[in-house]
């Protein structure tokens, strides 16, 4: 596996390769400040925007309440999510999960079980305007 | 002894336009334009091409639908699936794979929704919603 991934700036939309353990960089488009690490939640969280170029995990006694959630490697729901997401990767719904929102991401998998009370899903969409970035990295 | 599940199979060189409505469980392999009523189980294979308002207790999604789904009980996506369309059910499984578009709500409560608003006749619907939102 290469020690550099293809990551998007979720700013000014630029493409650039960075080092895969990194958990944070600067964009060498606009120079602003990305999170590329997984952000993990564990509890409940309620913020305006939560972004990053790696995943979105929501455990499952994780809450989070936000109006934009743009993860580029994906998302994983097991607990609570409300908000409007865009992925570049995998957005999976777990069996007890539950979602209030939109999606629009390249793939998308419920699992049987799930509650989803409202929302528009486009699936596949180029969200991002790139390819899916988590199967490129695969 | 139940009785065994009779399937109505709707083959793959068949065009229907107009409405069907079956008790028990139906297959559709060719082509389909209309509204499906169906007390039992709806499987839409791989081959065939729905452009439908369905009204079913379980619809299993193989191949290509056009117009809204509305199951009390299960909607099954396969990875080949094609959707557009909203949707309204108990369970929804979505195989990864499956293309998807529409409005979605599903579990318990999705029930009270459908039994207040039938579905329509598949319309053409506004793809970006989140992207008007977000750009103001």
């Amino acid at each position: 596996m290469s020690a550099l991934r293809t990551i998007q700036c979720y700013h000014c939309r630029r493409r650039f390769e960075a080092p895969r353990r990194a958990l944070s960089t600067s964009c060498p488009g606009c120079s602003k400040p990305l999170v590329v690490e997984d952000v993990v939640i564990k509890t409940a969280h309620s913020v305006r925007k939560i972004q990053t170029c790696g995943r979105l995990i929501v455990q499952k006694k994780g809450r989070v309440m936000a109006g934009i959630i743009e993860a580029h490697a994906g998302v994983e729901v097991e607990g609570i999510l409300e908000g409007n997401v865009v992925s570049g990767g995998l957005v999976r719904i777990g069996p007890k999960a539950q979602w209030k929102g939109d999606c629009r991401a390249p793939r998308l998998a419920v699992e049987l079980g799930a509650c989803i009370a409202r929302g528009f899903f486009s699936v596949p969409e180029d969200a991002l305007g790139v390819s899916d970035l988590a199967a490129e990295a695969e | 002894m139940p009785e065994p599940t009779q399937t109505t199979v709707i083959g793959p060189d068949t065009k229907i336009k107009g409405e069907m409505s079956f008790d028990n469980t139906a297959r559709i392999l060719g082509q389909f334009e209309g509204k499906i009523v169906a007390k039992g189980e709806l499987q839409i294979a791989d081959t065939a091409a729905c452009r439908a308002a369905v009204e079913a207790g379980k619809v299993l999604v193989d191949g290509l639908v056009d117009g809204n789904i509305t199951a009390r009980e299960r909607v099954e996506l396969t990875a080949r699936a094609k959707m557009k369309g909203d949707l309204v059910a108990s369970k929804l499984v979505v195989a990864e794979g499956a293309s998807f578009v529409g409005h979605v709500t599903v579990g318990p409560d999705a029930k009270a929704g459908m039994d207040a608003k039938p579905p329509a006749v598949a319309e053409a619907k506004p793809e970006q919603p989140m992207a008007a939102r977000r750009g103001g």
